[in-house]
C-alpha cells in the first residue's frame, strides 16, 4: 500500500512542477506577443490570416497556392495563415470577435452576414485601394464590388460567383421518358414529373436535411421568377410581404412539386452529398443543385453517364440565383505598416493567376480574365459556364435575409414538405418574423 | 461518517477542486447569465435591455416545442436506458462465457463517434431502403412502416431512441462497478438459505446497489437536459423543428443568428429547468427510500 | 429407491433443459445486442477501405478492393501524427488532475460530518447541468484575461471543471456506502485522515475510480468546442479538430474521415479494456490489500 501511495505523490509533485513551468512559460509568451512588433523575426510585419478549410476542393487548393506563393515572395511580410474547419469556421471566428480578439485579414461572407462585423466595427473598408482593380489592372468593374458593400463602402474583393441554383439531368433517363432536350416550359417539367412517375422513376434527388438546399438552391431563384429582383429590398423597408401574392405562389410551386412526387421519399432525412449519389446511383432522373454540385457529380460519375445541366423553366425568366464567394476583409484595428502588408495582400492574392487558376477547376468567376489556353474544361463544365454565362443574376435569400428570417423561411419549406403549413400560413409565419425582427 | 477535529483538513482537501470548479465552470455560466440581459450580436457594443430576452423566449414557440422535446428525451432515457443498463450489468456480472466481450461491445456505443452513428442510425431509419422498414416488410408488418426521422410526428421518437441505444453502455458500466461493492458474505449466506437467483436480486443486490440507482437516474436527467452533440449532427433540429432541444435551440440562437444575449437567456432557463427538475425527482425518491 | 431415482432423473432432464432454454435466450439476446451494437463500427471500418465513388454507390456492402490509401490521406488530413500527442497530454493531465482532487473532494464529503457538506455536495452537483455551449464566450474572456488562451491550460482547466461534478457525484456515493466501521479501526491505531485515504478508502474505490477514468477519458478525448475556440496554434490542437477537417463545405470525404475515425478509437477502446479489468476486479483486490 505503501507504495502505492508514493507513486502518487510522485505523481502530484511531478504534476506541479510541470504546471508551473507551463505557467511561467505562457506568461513570457503573452507579453511578448503583446507587444506586436516587436518580433523574433526582425522587421518582418506580422499578418495573421484566417480561412475556412475545404480540403480536398480545388479551388481551395488554388487559392491557398497562391497565399503560399505570396509568403514566399514578401520576406517582410510574416504571414500566418491559419484554418479551420469549414462548419466551425463561423463559431470559431465569433467567438474570436465577442472576445475583442479577431485576426488581422479573416474570410468573410458577402452581404448579410457582412453587415453585422460592419456594423460593430470589427472590419475596415477597402475603398482606398479597389482603383487597383478598377482602374490600375482594369479586372474588376465598380459594381462587382456590391455583394462586399455596406453603405456604399466595399470591404472585400470578391474572387468567384457561386450560382446556387442549376438542375443537373440524366440524358438517357430523360430521352427513355420521350424527352430528347430539357424542357423549355413549366407546363412541359410538370409533364415530365408526371412521365418520369409513370417509369417509376424518382424525378428529382433532394436532401434537405440541412434545410438550406430548399431556400438556397429552389426558393431564391423559384421566387425571384414571380416577385422580381428587387423584392427582397421592398420586404426590408417595408414596401413588399412575404405574404405578396406572388412570393405566396413561389411557396406553391414547392407544394405542387411536392404533391406531384417529384422528389424521393427521404428528402428531409437525407443531406445534400446523399441527394447527389442518389442522382449518380440512377435513383433519380435529375437533381438541383448550386454549381458546386458539379464537383462531386465529374467526381464520382460513372464513365457511362450522360449528365446535362439546365436550370428550371418558370415564366419566361431567365434569372439564376448568385452571390460573390466568400472574400477576404481587414481588421479595423490595423494601421501603418500592418494595413499595408494587409492591402499588399490582397492585392497580391486577388489578381490574374487566382482567377485564371479558378477558371482551370471550372469556377466561375467575377473578373475581366480571359479563359487561359491551357484550361481543359469537361464538357459539363463549359455547359454550366454556358448557361450561367446567359442568364441574369438574382439576390440569393440566405444572403440577403436577417439570419433569424430566413430561419424561419427554411423552416416553413421544410413544413411545406411534410404537410405541416400550407404556402400561405407559411408566408405569414415568415412574415411575422420579419416583422418583429426589424422592430 | 465521523467528525474531524481539525476542521482545516476539511478545507485542504475539498478546496483544490472547488477552486478549479469555480473558476471554470460557475463563473463562465455566470458570465453567461449576465448576457442574458442584453442585446448583443458578438460585434457590437452589449446594451442592457432588461427581461426583454427572457420575455421573448417565454413567447417564441419553438423553444417551447424545444422543452417538449428534452422532456421526451429525459423520459425516454430514464425509463429505457436505466432499466436496460441494469439487466445488461446484472447479467454480465456473472460468469458466462463471453462476458468480457459482451461488457466491451455494451460499452461500445459510448465511445463511437456522433458522426458515425448519426450516418448508420440514418440508414438504419431511412424511409426507402432503411433496415427497419426492410424487417417490418419482411415480417408481414408492412402497414407499420414510417418515414421515421422524415415525419414530424415520428422524428422525435426515432431520435430517442438513438439517445438510448447510445448510452446504455454509460449507465452499464456505472452498475456494473456498483454490483462490485455487494457484499460477498451476503451472497454466499443466501445461497445457503436456498434463495434462487432471482430473489437474491430483489433482495440483496437492488437495494445495495439502491443509492447508485438513484444517483445515475440523476446524471441521467442532466444529461438528457444538456443533450447536443447527436441531434445536432443527425436531424439538425428538423424537419420542422420538430426534433430541436433546448441545446440545439441555443446554439442556433447564439452562434448561428448571432444572438448571444437571447441564446443565454435560454440557457438560463435550461439552467433553471433542470435544477427544479431534478430537485423534484430526488425529493420523491428519496421519500421512497425512507419508505 | 427405484422409484425415486426415476423421479430424481426426471427432475434433473427437466431442470437442464430449463438451463438449456434459459441459456440459449441470455445468448440469443446478447447476440442481438452484439449486432445492434457493433453494426457502426463494422460499418465504419467498411467504409474505411472504400473508395470515394464506391461509397457513394454502395454505402452498405464490403469493399469490392480493399483501399489502404484512406488512412494515409487520413492521417495526413487530420494531422493525426501530431494531434495524437495533444490529445494524449491534455486527456491524461486533466484526467488526473480531476480524479486526484475529485477523490480528495468527495472523501471529505462523504465521510465526514461538518457544516455546510450538503450545501457543497449540491453546489457541485449543479456542475452536471452547466450546458457546455453557453460557456464558450465567456469561458474565452476568462482564458484571454487570465492569459490561458492558445496553451493547453486553457483546456486542462475547463475539462477538469467540466467533468469534476460527475466524478465527485460518483465518488461520494460510492465512498458514503462503505459501512464507518472500515475506519473505526485504523482511528484506533492512530491512522489520521490522510492515511486512511490513501490506504482504505482510494483502494476500496477502485471500482468506482475505474469509471469516472474511463468517463473522464472519453470526456477529454472527444471534446470539441473549447478546443475550437481556445487554442489557435495548430500545434497544440487536439484529434477531434484535425477530424472535422474532412467535412468541407458542400462536400465531406467520407472514407478518409471513417479512416481517421477508425484510427482514433482504437486507443479508446484500449484504454477502456485497462480500465474495466480495474472495475471488474476491484472489489477482490482491493478488500484483500486493505
Amino acid at each position: 500500500m505503501r507504495k502505492w501511495s508514493n507513486r502518487v505523490f510522485l505523481g502530484i509533485v511531478i504534476l506541479f512542477i510541470s504546471f508551473l513551468a507551463a505557467c511561467s512559460g505562457d506568461s513570457g509568451e503573452e507579453t511578448s506577443s503583446d507587444d506586436g512588433d516587436s518580433n523574433a523575426n526582425g522587421d518582418a510585419v506580422e499578418l495573421t490570416f484566417w480561412k475556412s478549410e475545404d480540403v480536398g476542393r480545388a479551388d481551395y487548393q488554388a487559392f491557398m497556392d497562391i497565399v503560399e506563393k505570396f509568403d514566399e515572395e514578401h520576406p517582410d511580410i510574416d504571414l500566418q495563415v491559419d484554418t479551420t474547419p469549414n462548419a466551425d469556421y463561423r463559431t470559431r471566428l465569433n467567438t474570436q470577435a465577442a472576445g475583442g480578439q479577431l485576426p488581422d485579414v479573416f474570410q468573410v461572407w458577402p452581404g448579410a452576414e457582412l453587415e453585422p462585423l460592419v456594423e460593430g466595427d470589427a472590419v475596415q473598408p477597402i475603398d482606398d485601394i479597389v482603383s487597383y482593380w478598377t482602374e490600375e489592372t482594369g479586372l474588376l468593374d465598380e459594381e462587382d464590388f456590391e455583394d462586399f458593400s455596406v453603405d456604399g463602402a466595399p470591404y472585400a474583393v470578391p474572387a468567384n460567383t457561386n450560382p446556387t441554383h442549376m438542375i443537373f439531368y440524366d440524358k438517357d433517363m430523360l430521352a427513355d421518358a420521350g424527352y430528347e432536350e430539357f424542357p423549355t416550359t413549366y407546363e412541359e417539367f410538370l409533364q415530365l414529373i408526371d412521365d418520369l412517375n409513370a417509369n417509376d422513376i424518382t424525378p428529382m434527388a433532394l436532401g434537405n436535411s440541412d434545410a438550406w438546399v430548399l431556400q438556397s438552391v429552389y426558393i431564391s431563384t423559384i421566387a425571384d421568377r414571380f416577385t422580381g429582383n428587387d423584392f427582397l429590398e421592398g420586404v426590408a423597408n417595408g414596401e413588399r410581404a412575404f405574404t405578396d401574392s406572388d412570393f405566396v405562389q413561389s411557396l406553391e410551386v414547392i407544394d405542387e412539386l411536392v404533391k406531384k412526387e417529384a422528389f424521393n421519399e427521404d428528402l428531409n432525412t437525407i443531406d445534400s452529398s446523399q441527394m447527389i449519389d442518389y442522382f449518380l446511383q440512377g435513383k433519380a432522373a435529375m437533381v438541383m443543385d448550386g454549381n458546386w454540385g458539379i464537383s462531386a457529380i465529374l467526381e464520382n460519375m460513372p464513365e457511362d453517364k450522360n449528365v446535362g445541366v439546365s436550370m428550371i423553366p418558370l415564366n419566361d425568366k431567365k434569372t439564376m440565383s448568385t452571390v460573390a464567394g466568400t472574400g477576404v476583409a481587414i481588421n479595423s484595428e490595423l494601421e501603418g505598416e500592418k494595413l499595408e502588408a494587409a492591402h499588399t495582400f490582397l492585392q497580391y492574392v486577388y489578381n490574374q493567376d487566382l482567377w485564371e487558376e479558378l477558371i482551370k477547376v471550372g469556377r466561375p468567376i467575377i473578373a475581366n480574365v480571359e479563359v487561359p489556353d491551357d484550361a481543359e474544361l469537361h464538357p459539363l463544365q463549359e455547359e454550366m459556364l454556358d448557361l450561367i454565362a446567359e442568364s441574369d443574376p438574382a439576390p440569393v435569400y440566405d444572403a440577403t435575409l436577417i439570419p433569424a428570417v430566413n430561419d424561419q423561411l427554411e423552416n416553413e419549406l421544410q413544413s411545406i414538405t411534410v404537410g405541416g403549413s400550407t404556402p400561405e400560413e407559411a408566408a405569414e409565419n415568415i412574415q411575422r418574423v420579419q416583422e418583429s425582427e426589424q422592430q | 461518517m465521523h467528525l474531524l477535529k481539525k476542521p482545516w483538513i476539511i478545507a485542504v482537501g475539498v478546496i483544490p477542486a472547488l477552486t478549479i470548479y469555480l473558476i471554470f465552470s460557475i463563473v463562465p455560466i455566470f458570465i453567461s447569465f449576465y448576457y442574458s440581459f442584453m442585446s448583443w450580436n458578438g460585434f457590437s457594443e452589449m446594451q442592457f435591455i432588461g427581461l426583454a430576452n427572457f420575455k421573448e423566449v417565454f413567447q417564441d414557440s419553438v423553444f417551447w416545442v424545444s422543452v417538449r422535446n428534452n422532456i421526451l428525451v429525459v423520459l425516454a432515457s430514464v425509463f429505457g436506458q436505466i432499466p436496460i443498463a441494469l439487466a445488461l450489468a446484472l447479467l454480465l456480472n456473472r460468469k458466462i462465457k463471453g462476458a468480457k466481450f459482451f461488457r466491451t461491445i455494451g460499452f461500445m456505443p459510448v465511445v463511437i463517434s456522433t458522426v458515425v452513428i448519426s450516418i448508420t442510425w440514418r440508414m438504419i431509419y431511412n424511409s426507402e431502403y432503411g433496415m427497419i422498414n426492410n424487417f417490418l416488410e419482411a415480417i408481414g408488418l408492412g402497414f407499420l412502416q414510417q418515414n421515421w426521422l422524415g415525419d414530424p410526428t415520428w422524428a422525435m421518437v426515432a431520435v430517442c431512441m438513438t439517445i438510448i441505444w447510445q448510452f446504455v453502455g454509460l449507465y452499464f458500466i456505472i452498475f456494473l462497478s456498483a454490483l462490485q461493492t455487494v457484499p460477498s458474505e451476503i451472497l454466499e449466506a443466501a445461497d445457503l438459505d436456498g434463495a434462487s437467483e432471482w430473489q437474491k436480486t430483489i433482495h440483496v443486490v437492488l437495494p445495495s446497489i439502491w443509492n447508485i440507482i438513484l444517483i445515475s437516474i440523476v446524471l441521467c436527467i442532466s444529461g438528457s437536459l444538456k443533450t447536443f452533440d447527436l441531434i445536432f449532427v443527425m436531424t439538425s433540429g428538423g424537419p420542422a423543428n420538430s426534433t430541436e432541444v433546448m441545446a440545439t435551440y441555443m446554439y442556433g440562437k447564439t452562434f448561428e443568428g448571432l444572438r448571444y444575449g437571447y441564446g443565454s437567456a435560454i440557457s438560463v432557463l435550461i439552467f433553471v429547468f433542470s435544477i427544479a427538475l431534478i430537485l423534484i425527482t430526488t425529493k420523491l425518491l428519496r421519500r421512497r427510500e425512507v419508505r | 429407491m427405484r422409484e425415486s431415482a426415476v423421479h430424481y432423473d426426471t427432475v434433473s432432464k427437466q431442470a437442464r433443459k430449463k438451463k438449456i432454454v434459459k441459456r440459449s435466450t441470455i445468448y440469443l439476446i446478447l447476440f442481438l445486442f452484439t449486432i445492434v451494437n457493433a453494426y457502426p463500427i463494422f460499418w465504419m471500418i467498411m467504409n474505411s477501405f472504400k473508395t470515394g465513388q464506391e461509397f457513394s454507390f454502395d454505402p452498405f456492402g464490403l469493399p469490392d478492393e480493399w483501399v489502404f490509401t484512406n488512412y494515409v490521406e487520413a492521417w495526413v488530413t487530420a494531422n493525426i501524427g501530431s494531434y495524437f500527442f495533444n490529445s494524449l497530454f491534455v486527456g491524461i493531465v486533466a484526467l488526473l488532475i480531476c480524479i486526484l482532487v475529485g477523490a480528495f473532494a468527495s472523501y471529505f464529503l462523504s465521510r465526514f460530518q461538518f457544516r455546510g457538506r450538503n450545501m457543497l455536495y449540491g453546489f457541485f452537483v449543479v456542475g452536471l447541468l452547466v450546458p457546455i455551449h453557453a460557456t464558450l464566450v465567456p469561458m474565452f474572456i476568462l482564458m484571454q484575461k487570465l492569459g490561458f488562451l492558445n496553451t493547453h491550460l486553457a483546456l486542462i482547466f475547463p475539462y477538469v471543471a467540466f467533468n469534476l461534478p460527475i466524478t465527485i457525484f460518483l465518488l461520494t456515493s460510492f465512498m458514503s456506502s462503505f459501512p464507518k466501521e472500515i475506519e473505526e479501526s485504523a482511528i484506533m491505531d492512530g491512522c489520521g485522515p490522510f492515511r486512511i485515504f490513501w490506504s482504505i478508502i482510494l483502494p476500496m474505490s477502485r471500482p468506482a475510480l475505474a469509471t469516472a477514468v474511463i468517463l473522464n477519458f472519453i470526456n477529454n478525448w472527444n471534446e470539441f468546442s473549447f478546443a475550437l475556440v481556445l487554442i489557435n496554434d495548430k500545434a497544440l490542437s487536439t484529434l477531434p479538430l484535425g477530424l472535422a477537417n474532412f467535412a468541407g463545405e458542400y462536400t465531406t470525404n467520407y472514407t478518409a474521415q471513417m479512416a481517421g475515425l477508425t484510427l482514433v478509437l482504437i486507443p479508446t477502446i484500449l484504454f477502456y479494456l485497462i480500465m474495466e479489468k480495474q472495475i471488474v476486479n476491484g472489489m477482490t483486490q482491493g478488500a484483500v490489500k486493505g
